[in-house]
């Protein structure tokens, strides 16, 4: 079963991660820091995938990107987790608003369900920030590797390393099965690079579906429905202004969210369950289920059916559960 | 927590990114300005082609093509031009990186209909430039084409096909015409050599220089310099095709012409370095160290070399030593791409952001020469 990487190894690394950041930051200011440290070296990485794949640089783009994925796979994986965590907690937040109407106690409440049930309300959150700077940074390096104009080609020679195989490597190639990398996409003209902007919208559309809601009311839930709509539209957007290179870059990676959420979420429409367990030690049912009176002080407990589903229920609960019938 | 209240953010930021993204590497040309008797022609913004007449305090502005109150140029779209401008007779040839190109009057004036003036599009987009040869011009394009047009019409001359005829790499370098024959070089690392009457490739087999050519020169005494975009720079022989002797290393890409002077050739790379290379022995006199890429091809006046960087900074280097005599950084040239060009004495540099000015060897200062009235 693949579980999260130990919370004390990853917030020891993003210890020195972030400390060594903000000195590079601090010596060499943002934008240098950004393409010393990240965006150079996916620039040489694509350009030796693309000498490596018999010099196709979509192969190359899409090896790229799943490279770069398998990277952020202990990332990806928290986050997807946490958010599973958060839905499964959602029965137990809602109850908790409709209780109690103090902000400050309804507060105090959330978050002592949240650390009952070990689960960090913004930890799906941290993963998809440190993921960023990666993704836009490799947006950055597929426009800057295509070299679309001459001041492109002219530009890119700066990022590259000396090295003589990566330097024998240049131009790339642009076309990749009739799509041409380095160019958009028109609706007036019919071709494989419209397709592949069609291609961003579905797969969009299919990580959209296939990722799992924290919605707590009706209203966030219709937003949500709205988002799953707008988002593959926006991206279709501009995947018709963007190269067809970067375009691909963002069909691959989606498809790799909708395997990696059919892995931790399952596919109920299509009675898949998930492949990987909880990652946290379950929460107790008491205390998960456990919900203080306003203003008593006093804890009452009683049976959490959102909290007995299968993917959060555990042999601990069921064990507790088995000691209180008996 | 709302998944809306997060992506929201996230998608505010990937927009911001997108729209900054999508300019940063858009052409804007290199074309380098040229001298007619007292008249400067230069591009002074992507597609912007003025024509200007010189006086003591820079230049009186005459023309600007296209003229947007003009309908019949107002569709133009040359999106950015690299090569020079071409004087063919009376009229003036433009080549644009959108593949366009078109045949001006004198007094730069775009009147529709072929047969006098005309327009064409052509598949691909022209980097290099176009060469006059003769009643023709001939170009290349990043579609692998190889054009051979008539100057009267933009029509095709046999035996060269209407639609170009198809090599196997991009061609970004200005096509090199001696004697009738066509030099061309391409991305993919080969030189071509075509007899321009017949069409007939002129070697067995096309010269491979092991890295993309992106530039090209004929040296005269039937040597071709062929610099590559992988450091090496080769002369071959535009008769047999074959290399002269062992390429020259350079540490970075070599995207320029070199100024000649003595059989000795004053080029620079994409790693800071000016070289004087002396081609007979094949020894390297002396390298200078500029403040960035050296692009644009330098010029020689008296015993100063001139050249200038991606920085904007101007260098005087002496001929003999390669000793920096005075450097000068332009404020607000922007980059320095498009070549330097000599004109009574005076080396003239063009920088990205349209602003011409004129180098003096003698005093060692560059100072800017305006073109006014320009709209």
């Amino acid at each position: 079963m693949i579980t999260a990487v130990p919370q004390r190894a990853l917030l020891g690394l993003a210890l020195i991660g972030g400390v060594a950041l903000v000195f590079a930051i601090a010596t060499f200011g943002f934008g240098k820091t950004f393409t010393v440290g990240l965006l150079d070296p996916m620039i040489n990485v694509l350009v030796v995938l693309n000498h490596a794949l018999w010099g196709s640089f979509g192969l190359a783009v899409i090896a790229f990107t799943i490279l770069v994925r398998l990277v952020t796979f202990p990332l990806t994986m928290r986050q997807l987790q946490q958010t599973r965590a958060m839905q499964a907690l959602q029965p137990r937040v809602q109850e908790i608003q409709k209780k109690f109407t103090d902000p400050k106690r309804r507060q105090e409440e959330m978050m002592k369900a949240y650390r009952e049930a070990g689960v960090n309300p913004l930890g799906c959150l941290g993963p998809l920030v440190l993921q960023f700077p990666i993704l836009i940074a490799l947006f950055y390096a597929i426009r800057q590797t295509l070299a679309i104009s001459p001041e492109a080609l002219d530009n890119l020679s700066g990022h590259l390393y000396s090295w003589s195989y990566i330097q024998s490597a240049i131009p790339l190639e642009e076309s990749f099965i009739g799509i041409n990398l380095a160019e958009g996409a028109s609706i007036s003209v019919l071709n494989l690079n419209l397709l592949v902007v069609v291609l961003v919208g579905f797969s969009t559309w299919a990580q959209s579906k296939t990722t799992v809601t924290v919605a707590t009311d009706e209203r966030a839930r219709t937003q949500q429905q709205m988002m799953t709509w707008m988002l593959p539209i926006m991206f279709m957007f501009f995947g018709l202004s963007f190269p067809s290179g970067v375009s691909l870059y963002w069909v691959v990676t989606s498809f790799v969210s909708v395997g990696l959420n059919v892995m931790v979420y399952g596919f109920p429409a299509l009675n898949i369950p998930p492949l990987v367990g909880p990652p946290n030690p379950p929460a107790p049912v008491e205390a998960a289920a456990s919900v203080s009176s306003e203003g008593s002080g006093q804890t009452r407990s009683r049976p959490s059916r959102e909290l007995r589903t299968s993917t959060h229920g555990s042999r601990r609960s069921k064990r507790k559960n088995r000691r209180r019938r008996a | 927590m709302r998944l809306s209240k997060l992506l929201i953010p996230v998608i505010l930021v990937v927009a911001v990114f997108s729209s900054a993204c999508v300019g940063f590497s858009e052409p804007r040309g290199w074309a380098a300005p040229v001298f007619d008797g007292e008249t400067v022609y230069v591009f002074l913004d992507r597609d912007e082609f003025v024509a200007a007449n010189l006086d003591e305090f820079g230049a009186e502005w005459s023309w600007t093509f296209p003229d947007d109150d003009l309908d019949a140029e107002k569709e133009f779209d040359l999106e950015a031009v690299y090569g020079p401008p071409l004087f063919a007779g009376d009229r003036i040839i433009l080549a644009g990186f959108s593949g366009e190109m078109v045949a001006l009057g004198p007094e730069g004036r775009f009147i529709a209909g072929r047969g006098s003036w005309w327009r064409d599009d052509v598949n691909g987009s022209i980097v290099g430039g176009a060469t006059l040869a003769g009643d023709r011009f001939v170009f290349g394009t990043t579609e692998q084409r190889l054009y051979v047009r008539n100057v009267v019409d933009g029509g095709a001359v046999a035996p060269w096909p209407i639609d170009g005829r198809k090599l196997k790499g991009e061609i970004w370098s200005q096509p090199v015409v001696v004697d009738n024959i066509m030099y061309v070089g391409t991305m993919d690392g080969n030189l071509y050599a075509f007899d321009l009457e017949s069409g007939q490739a002129l070697w067995t087999r096309p010269f491979e220089a092991g890295g993309a050519i992106a530039d090209l020169a004929h040296i005269g005494d039937g040597t071709l310099f062929v610099p590559t975009l992988r450091g090496q720079v080769w002369l071959v022989d535009a008769e047999t095709g074959a290399a002269l002797r062992d390429p020259f290393e350079a540490e970075g890409w070599v995207w320029t012409r070199p100024v000649i002077r003595d059989g000795v050739a004053y080029f620079g790379d994409f790693e800071d370095l000016v070289y004087a290379w002396d081609m007979d022995s094949g020894r390297t006199l002396w390298t200078y160290r500029a403040e960035n890429k050296v692009k644009a091809q330098g010029v020689i006046i008296d015993e100063t070399l001139i050249v200038g960087d991606e920085s904007g900074t101007v260098h005087f280097v002496d001929l003999a030593s390669g000793v920096r005599r005075n450097a000068v950084k332009l404020d607000g040239a922007g980059k320095i791409r498009a070549g330097l060009v000599e004109k009574e004495g005076f080396a003239w540099i063009l920088g990205t952001e349209g602003r011409l000015y004129r180098a003096d060897p003698a005093t060692l200062t560059v100072i800017e020469r305006e073109v006014r009235g320009a709209p």
